[in-house]
C-alpha cells in the first residue's frame, strides 16, 4: 500500500507543477556545524543536531518580514500538519532567520506559534556572522534581508542530495518531494518476511 | 405660508438633514469596516485561502497592509511585488508600481470583488499565488473600497487633482533671489504648458507671501546655511542647511560640507584623504612630514576654500618640499594665482560642479529656450544652472513616482536618481546626510588655462 502511495506521489511529482528550482547530488555539499539557538533558547549544533542523518526541509525567514515570510511560515505549518507523526521522526523542518540581530529565540517562538508550530519544526538564530556564513553555505545568503531567499531547501543528508523548491509551493507537493526520499516500510506479506 | 406647509417644510428639512448626516456618517463607518479588513485582516468569515483553495488560513495572518503598505502604496520583497492598491490607482487603466508601469483594465467594484475572492484580475488573468483569496461579502467589499478611497484622498498634503504645491525658499541676496525665482518659475511654467506632471501643475509658493497653502515639499535654493524649520516636509536643497533636525526628508544636491563628498571620492581613487578642515595647516604639515615618500605619494590633501586660501597651503607645502596630491573645492570657481598652481609639481584636482562647462548640448538648447521664454539676463548663470539641476531632479522624480505617489515612493525614486543626467550639470545628491549618488561627479585635474582646463 505504501509502495503504491509512493508511486502515486512520484507520478504526481513528475507531472506536477512543483517547481524544483534546482537539485544536486553529484557533488559534495558541506554544511557547517554552526552553533545556533533554537526557538526555546537551547544550544544546538546546526549540522550534528539538526541535519546529520536526516531528511530536512529548510526555509529562510525573519519575524519582521511582513510580506513573504507569513506565507512561508503558514506553508511550513501546513507541511508539519501533513507530516503528522513523521514530523521530527523521519522528516524535520528548520527555519533559519535571516535577521539574527533582531530575531531572538523568543521572537521566533512567538512568530511560529501563529503557524501551527510544534515538534519537528525548529527555528534557529545565532550570532550574525555565524548565521550569515551558514546561509552562504546553504546558498541562501543575501546582503539585504528584504531580498532573502523564498525557496525551500530540501536536504537528504545521508544521500548528500539537495533540492530547492519554490517556498510558495503547495505544502502537499513539498510533502510529496520529501516522501520520495523515505524508504518504503517492509511489506508484511512479502515472501522475505 | 400656511402653518401646515411650514411644518411640512420643517419635517422635510429634518429628513434632508438626517439623510445628509446619514450619508456623511455612513462613509466613515464603511471605511472603518474597511480599515479593520485592510489593517487587521478582520473579516466575517475569518478565513483566507492560500494557493490551493482548500488551504484555509486565518485571514488575520494576512492583512492587506502587510504587503500593500499603510497607504496602499505597495511594496517589494524577495522579488515579489505587491502593487499599489489605493483606489485612485486601481480605478485607472494604467498601473505604475515598483517594477514599472503597464496598461490594464481599470477596476470597478465588481472586478475588484472577483479579484479578491477568486484571484482573477480585471483583465481576466490570474493573480499571483502570493495573493491570498479572501472570503468577503458585498458589504465588506464596499467597506474595503471606501477605505481605499479614503487612503487615496488622504494621500499627500499639497497634492491636488490638478496641482502639486511646493514652497520656494530663495537666497537673501536680492540679485540671486530674482535670478533664481525667474529661472525656476520659467521652468515650472514650461512644464505646466506641456500638461504638467500627470495633469498636475507644478505650483511654487514663496514662503512669506502664501504661507497658508499646504505644500508637498520645499525647494530650498538658499545659499545661506540656516537652521531648518520644517523638518516634516521633504526638502530638496541646493546647499545643506546648518541643521536638518535629523530629518530623513532633506536632500542636498550640492552639499556645503563638501568633505563628506570628497572623502569617499578620494578614497575611490586609492588615495588616503587628509582633510584640511578646522585643523591648522601647520598641524597638517607636521602629519605630512612624518610620512614616508610612498605614503606621501598616496595621500590626497582635501582643501576646503572656506578654511584656508589654496595659495597659502601650496606655498607652505612647497617651502618644505612636501607634495601630496591636492583636491580642492575651489579650484575652478575662485580666482587663483596661476603661477602658484602651475609651480606645484604634484597633481591638483578640482570638483566639477554645475557651471557652463558641465552643460550638455541638450542642456544648452533647453537653457536657450528657457532664457528666451523668461527673458533671462546673462548674469547669475551658475545660480540659474544649479537651480535647473534641482528642478530637473524634482520633475524627473515626480514623473517616475507616478500619479498616485506618496512621500515614501517619492523618496525612493529620488534615491534611485544616482545617474540622472540633468543636462544642466551633475547632481551631488544627498539624503539624510548620506550620499546617494556621485556617479556624475567628476574630479578634474587642473592644468594651466593655456594648456586647456580639463584632461
Amino acid at each position: 500500500m505504501l509502495l503504491t502511495c509512493l508511486i502515486v506521489f512520484s507520478l504526481a511529482l513528475f507531472f506536477s507543477p512543483v517547481p524544483i528550482v534546482a537539485s544536486s547530488s553529484d557533488r559534495v555539499q558541506t554544511i557547517p556545524d554552526t552553533a545556533v539557538l533554537d526557538q526555546n533558547g537551547a544550544d544546538r549544533q546546526f549540522y550534528t543536531d539538526l541535519v546529520e542523518d536526516k531528511i530536512v526541509a529548510v526555509n529562510f525567514v525573519f519575524t519582521r518580514c511582513t510580506m513573504i515570510c507569513p506565507m512561508l511560515g503558514f506553508k511550513f505549518g501546513q507541511l508539519r500538519k501533513l507530516l503528522g507523526e513523521q514530523a521530527g521522526e523521519s522528516i524535520h523542518l528548520i527555519s533559519i532567520t535571516t535577521d539574527p540581530g533582531y530575531d531572538t529565540p523568543q521572537r521566533l517562538n512567538t512568530w511560529a506559534q501563529k503557524f501551527n508550530a510544534g515538534p519537528g519544526w525548529n527555528l534557529v538564530t545565532g550570532d550574525k556572522q555565524d548565521i550569515d556564513q551558514l546561509l552562504k553555505s546553504l546558498k541562501a545568503f543575501s546582503a539585504d534581508k528584504q531580498d532573502h531567499s523564498s525557496l525551500v531547501l530540501l536536504i537528504n543528508e545521508p544521500l548528500n542530495e539537495w533540492r530547492w523548491l519554490d517556498g510558495e509551493s503547495d505544502p502537499k507537493l513539498i510533502y510529496s518531494a520529501l516522501s520520495l526520499w523515505l524508504k518504503p516500510a517492509p511489506d508484511a506479506n512479502s515472501p522475505e518476511n | 405660508m400656511p402653518i401646515h406647509l411650514k411644518t411640512s417644510c420643517k419635517i422635510l428639512s429634518l429628513i434632508c438633514i438626517a439623510l445628509l448626516g446619514g450619508y456623511s456618517l455612513a462613509k466613515p463607518v464603511l471605511a472603518d469596516n474597511g480599515a479593520a479588513i485592510y489593517l487587521l485582516g478582520e473579516t466575517q468569515s475569518g478565513r483566507a485561502s492560500i494557493g490551493q483553495e482548500e488551504n484555509f488560513a486565518p485571514s488575520n495572518l494576512f492583512p492587506c497592509v502587510n504587503c500593500h503598505g499603510a497607504q496602499g502604496q505597495g511594496s517589494k520583497e524577495s522579488g515579489i511585488v505587491a502593487p499599489d492598491i489605493s483606489w485612485g490607482q486601481l480605478k485607472q487603466s494604467y498601473r505604475k508600481d515598483l517594477n514599472g508601469g503597464y496598461k490594464r483594465t481599470a477596476y470597478n467594484q465588481e472586478s475588484f470583488k472577483t479579484a479578491l475572492i477568486t484571484g482573477v484580475n480585471s483583465d481576466g488573468g490570474k493573480l499571483s499565488d502570493s495573493m491570498p483569496r479572501y472570503q468577503l461579502n458585498d458589504s465588506e467589499i464596499t467597506g474595503l473600497i471606501a477605505y481605499l478611497i479614503q487612503v487615496s484622498q488622504q494621500a499627500e498634503q499639497g497634492v491636488e487633482e490638478h496641482a502639486i504645491h511646493f514652497h520656494l525658499r530663495l537666497p537673501r541676496d536680492r540679485g540671486f533671489a530674482d535670478a533664481i525665482r525667474q529661472t525656476v518659475l520659467t521652468y515650472a511654467s514650461s512644464i505646466n504648458k506641456q500638461g504638467g506632471i500627470y495633469g498636475r501643475e507644478l505650483v511654487l509658493h514663496e514662503r512669506d507671501t502664501e504661507s497658508d497653502q499646504a505644500v508637498f515639499g520645499i525647494l530650498d535654493l538658499r545659499m545661506e546655511s540656516e537652521p531648518a524649520k520644517e523638518c516634516e516636509l521633504t526638502t530638496l536643497a541646493v546647499f545643506s542647511t546648518r541643521d536638518n533636525c535629523g530629518s530623513e526628508y532633506f536632500l542636498y544636491p550640492h552639499p556645503q560640507q563638501f568633505h563628506h563628498l570628497m572623502v569617499p571620492l578620494v578614497e575611490a581613487q586609492g588615495w588616503t584623504p587628509l582633510v584640511i578642515g578646522h585643523l591648522d595647516i601647520n598641524h597638517i604639515i607636521s602629519n605630512l612630514q612624518e610620512m614616508t615618500d610612498d605614503q606621501l605619494r598616496s595621500t590626497a590633501l582635501i582643501h576646503d576654500r572656506k578654511m584656508q586660501p589654496l595659495t597659502d597651503v601650496i606655498t607652505a607645502l612647497q617651502a618644505l618640499d612636501l607634495y601630496p596630491t591636492i583636491v580642492s573645492d575651489g579650484l575652478y570657481s575662485l580666482p587663483h594665482n596661476e603661477s602658484v598652481l602651475t609651480g606645484y609639481p604634484a597633481p591638483l584636482y578640482g570638483l566639477s560642479s554645475p557651471g557652463p562647462e558641465s552643460v550638455t548640448t541638450q542642456g544648452r538648447l533647453a537653457y536657450a529656450r528657457l532664457a528666451k521664454e523668461g527673458h533671462f539676463s546673462s548674469q547669475y548663470l551658475s545660480a540659474r544652472l544649479w537651480s535647473l539641476t534641482l528642478m530637473r531632479l524634482l520633475t524627473t522624480a515626480l514623473q517616475q513616482a507616478g500619479k498616485n505617489f506618496t512621500h515614501d515612493l517619492f523618496k525612493q525614486v529620488l534615491q534611485s536618481q544616482v545617474d540622472l543626467q540633468t543636462d544642466f550639470g551633475p547632481l551631488l545628491t544627498y539624503t539624510a546626510n548620506r550620499r546617494i549618488g556621485n556617479n556624475s561627479v567628476r574630479l578634474v585635474k587642473w592644468r594651466h588655462p593655456k594648456a586647456g582646463a580639463y584632461n
